[in-house]
């Protein structure tokens, strides 16, 4: 096994595990011995992928992703300035937030760091995110997706506020919208007018790659 | 029969004129008397006067305290803050080692817990035992979850699951002392609310190793003390019922996510189930003839052999239509 594959495989291996200092220093190790940016991130989106599997069927749970994440961001960390020389081809731009009145991030951060692997460009806005400000954001990131979180029912009706604001500022055909979170349901999606529902973290990777292929496709008009 | 024998009879497994029917009102009964969710979870008079006019108009079988995670986690010192829907939400956390303090047990009788504590009292008092009256507690995972953050508690889970267990320990003294405060001022029962043992936080395996023991231990204690004692679970919590079904709870309170007639094959009559309409989007939005057929559906399967209480998922939106809720009342006489 070359250098490069076994320092791969280490550097899977230690997100899976979720040692922050091993992922570190396997991606720090790849970079040294001369392999290109896009070979570090393509080790950690296959580990995270895997993990998301993992995660969806009920092998792992969030503490076992979580730490995932953290190991993740570590060796994310260690290669953005290589990255910033050669930047990835992003699969699109996704703006991120957990919604007003609510300051639950687990979920919202677990999806971030899954689509980030996955080869989304994501723009975390944080925790208590005014209606507005996801809206602005999208519009200043031309985003392709704004992603919402909400944890409570008392605040998942702010998903609601964001769509009626994209509608009457006259741009929601500019901007898909995911939601996902505990009180959240694929009924509740779709009577706010939601294009797609997350159920979990790796399912709203799935429904943003559904999103960005039906945006990309031939004809689509999103002017 | 009142609705306090009639639950009793039920958790017990033994036949009931009818199936007991206990939704958690508290959020709609505010909603319900014009009074905003902050004065009710800080003033007694107000929650009691809201509950026991939700009792007048519904007549259930038992009635539960406003359901308010951020009371202990206030208690224990993280900060809460009213949002502009006059609903509470922690906005600071504690550190964890704020909860490995050795006087959990009497700082989390502080704050806005003694007025939980009043509102049972004034409940009793108003009902007697023709209702169960039922007291909504945080369980030791979710206080601990709500007070230092469910992010800082799921690392520990993996990195210091020693100080985990030790935190883990020490509240389980503390929702022990609560319990026994609203069993010292009248209710019938205790619900112990652990929505963070949710499997997809919670796996089987954490859930038997760190927290089954706490739990059998609230449960024993409640019930040392004659209490009915009912353990709610949110979300999907499939794979961790048998595990659940050892918790010593008398009554297992599950989420829509779990098919009730499986959940029943899992745990067998080693408790009794409470639930589980849809409180996200059948409840408050679905029309009273989609409640009426939910209802019936649940009483038709889980009713005839005991074991059973009619409720939603989880506490009801405000939002949710009288009509709605009229609908399971309908349904417990098919």
């Amino acid at each position: 096994m070359s250098d490069e594959s076994a320092l791969t495989a280490a550097l899977e291996a230690a997100v899976e595990a979720g040692d922050e200092a091993g992922a570190a220093s396997a991606a720090s190790r790849l970079l040294e011995i001369g392999a290109a940016p896009t070979i570090v991130t393509g080790a950690l989106s296959r580990a995270m992928g895997r993990l998301g599997e993992q995660f969806h069927r009920l092998d792992i749970f969030v503490p076992d992703l979580l730490i995932a994440a953290d190991a993740f961001e570590a060796a994310m960390a260690v290669v953005e300035p290589a990255l910033r020389n050669s930047p990835r081809k992003s699969k699109g731009t996704i703006v991120i937030g957990v919604v007003e009145g609510d300051i639950h991030t687990l979920g919202k951060n677990l999806v971030r760091v899954m689509l980030a692997a996955d080869g989304f460009e994501v723009y975390d806005l944080g925790r208590d995110v005014k209606v507005a400000a996801f809206v602005d954001a999208a519009l200043e990131w031309r985003a392709d997706i704004i992603a919402m979180s909400s944890l409570m029912t008392t605040t998942m009706d702010r998903m609601r506020d964001v769509i009626g604001l994209l509608v009457s500022r006259g741009v929601r055909d500019r901007v898909c919208v995911l939601v996902g979170g505990a009180p959240v349901t694929q009924a509740y999606a779709d009577e706010i007018g939601a294009d797609e529902y997350g159920d979990d973290a790796s399912d709203a990777v799935a429904a943003a790659n559904r999103l960005i292929t039906m945006w990309q496709r031939p004809g689509a008009d999103h002017s | 029969m009142t609705g306090l024998e009639r639950v009793r009879r039920a958790i017990r497994f033994e036949p009931t004129d009818r199936v007991p029917v206990a939704p958690l009102l508290g959020a709609h009964a505010v909603a319900l008397a014009g009074i905003t969710y902050e004065a009710a979870s800080a003033d007694p008079t107000a929650q009691t006067h809201a509950l026991l006019n939700a009792v007048e108009l519904y007549r259930p079988d038992a009635v539960f305290t406003l359901m308010d995670l951020s009371a202990e986690p206030e208690a224990l010192g993280a900060e809460v803050t009213v949002a502009a829907d006059r609903t509470r939400i922690i906005t600071r956390h504690l550190s964890p080692e704020a909860l490995l303090a050795d006087d959990l047990e009497r700082v989390i009788l502080t704050a806005r817990v003694p007025a939980f504590v009043d509102t049972v009292r004034r409940l009793r008092a108003a009902l007697g035992d023709t209702v169960m009256a039922g007291a909504l507690i945080s369980g030791p995972l979710t206080a601990a979850a709500n007070a230092v953050g469910i992010e800082t508690i799921a690392r520990m889970l993996r990195r210091q699951r020693e100080t985990l267990a030790d935190m883990l320990e020490r509240l389980t003294k503390a929702c022990m002392a609560v319990a026994r405060a609203h069993l010292g001022a009248g209710a019938h029962g205790i619900m112990l609310l652990e929505p963070c043992a949710t499997s997809g936080i919670l796996g089987p395996d954490d859930l038997s190793s760190l927290l089954l023991a706490r739990l059998q231990t609230v449960a024993e204690h409640i019930r040392d003390r004659d209490g009915i004692g009912l353990l709610h679970i949110c979300g999907d919590c499939r794979a961790s019922l048998p595990c659940l079904a050892d918790s010593r709870f008398d009554v297992l309170s599950l989420d829509a996510p779990v098919d009730l007639m499986r959940a029943r094959e899992v745990v067998g009559h080693h408790i009794a189930l409470l639930g589980n309409l849809d409180v996200r989007h059948l409840l408050p939005r679905g029309t009273p003839q989609s409640v009426y057929g939910a209802a019936t559906l649940l009483v038709r399967e889980l009713g005839s052999e005991g074991g059973f209480i009619l409720s939603g998922g989880c506490e009801l939106p405000p939002e949710t239509p009288t009509e709605n809720i009229r609908q399971m009342f309908e349904a417990r006489v098919t």
